[in-house]
C-alpha cells in the first residue's frame, strides 16, 4: 500500500479533529474525553511524524532528489553519456538500475542512505549545498564497495561465466570477498568521470529524462 | 475554561500547525523540505505534544 496517500489521509483526519478540539476543549470533560485528546494530540501526530520522516527518506532515494543539488548536475549528466565504457551511463540507459532510483541503487550507504552516521552526513550535504561551498570534485567517504555491484550481479550467468572474472589477476573469490575492487584500474574504472564530459557525446533521450 | 483546557487548546493548535507544515513539505520538491519538516514541522508539533503531556500530569483540573 502506498505510504503517502495513507499518511495524508491520517493527517487530514487529525487536522479536522484538532480544529474541533481547539474550538471545543471542554469535550475533554466528558467520559473518555481525555483519551480522545490523547489520541488526537499524541498518538495520531506521533504516527504522522514518523510516517512523514519515512516518506521523506523514501523521497531522498529518488534520482530527482539527488540531482536537485547543483553540485550533482555533472553526475546526472554522466548518466546520459553515449559511450559503453561509462559504467553508470550504461546501467542507467539499459535499465540495469531503476531509473527513478539510479543513484541509490549503486550508493546504498552514501550520505543520507544507510545508517545514522550516513544520514547525518546527508543532512550536512544539504546544508553545504545551500549555505556553504560544495567541493569541485565529490569523493566517496570510503572506497566503492563491491557489495553494490554484487547485490544484482551475483549469481547472474554473464557475471559468473565472464572470462574477465576468472583470470589469475582477478579471481572470482577476490571479487566476491571485496579484495579486488570492481572499479580497479583496467576493470570497470570509468564510472562517472565528470571531468571528461566536455569531450563526450550524449544520448539525448536520457538527457531529456534527467532534465539536463 | 479550565487551565487544562486552555493548554489542550494551545497544544492542539501547535500540533495542527506542525501537521500543516508537514503536509506542505510533501509538495515542496527541494531537499530543504526535509529540513523544514524536521526542524519546523516536528519542532512545533513536538512542542504541542510536550505541552499536552506535561499538562496532563501537572495541571489540576479544578484550577481555572
Amino acid at each position: 500500500m502506498p505510504l503517502l496517500p495513507v499518511l495524508v489521509g491520517l493527517i487530514g483526519i487529525t487536522i479536522v479533529s484538532l480544529i474541533f478540539l481547539a474550538a471545543r476543549p471542554d469535550v475533554t470533560r466528558a467520559p473518555g474525553g481525555k483519551a480522545f485528546a490523547f489520541l488526537l494530540v499524541f498518538v495520531a501526530p506521533a504516527l504522522a511524524l514518523f510516517g512523514g520522516a519515512t516518506a521523506h527518506l523514501e523521497k531522498s532515494k529518488t534520482t530527482q532528489f539527488c540531482l536537485s543539488c547543483h553540485v550533482m548536475t555533472p553526475y546526472g549528466k554522466s548518466l546520459a553519456v553515449d559511450d559503453k565504457e561509462f559504467l553508470a551511463a550504461q546501467h542507467f540507459q539499459n535499465n540495469r538500475v531503476p531509473r527513478d532510483h539510479a543513484c541509490y541503487t549503486c550508493h546504498t550507504d552514501y550520505a543520507i542512505f544507510g545508517g545514522v552516521r550516513a544520514k547525518m552526513r546527508g543532512l550536512r550535504h544539504v546544508m553545504v549545498n545551500y549555505f556553504g561551498t560544495a567541493p569541485d570534485t565529490i569523493k566517496l567517504y570510503s572506497p566503492f564497495n563491491n557489495r553494490e555491484c554484487l547485490h544484482c550481479h551475483l549469481g547472474s550467468r554473464s557475471f559468473e561465466e565472464s572470462s574477465g572474472h576468472q583470470g589469475e589477476e582477478t579471481p572470482m573469490a577476490a571479487i566476491k570477498s571485496g579484495k579486488a575492487s570492481c572499479l580497479e584500474a583496467g576493470c570497470h574504472d570509468v564510472a562517472h568521470n565528470v571531468h571528461e564530459l566536455s569531450e563526450v557525446t550524449f544520448w539525448k533521450p536520457a538527457l531529456k529524462e534527467l532534465g539536463q | 475554561m479550565t487551565l487544562l483546557e486552555r493548554r489542550i487548546r494551545i497544544a492542539s493548535m501547535l500540533v495542527l500547525l506542525g501537521l500543516v507544515v508537514e503536509c506542505l513539505t510533501f509538495v515542496w520538491k527541494s531537499p530543504l523540505a526535509f529540513f523544514l519538516f524536521l526542524i519546523v514541522g516536528c519542532g512545533i508539533a513536538g512542542a504541542g505534544i510536550l505541552i499536552f503531556l506535561v499538562s496532563l500530569v501537572t495541571v489540576d483540573r479544578g484550577v481555572t
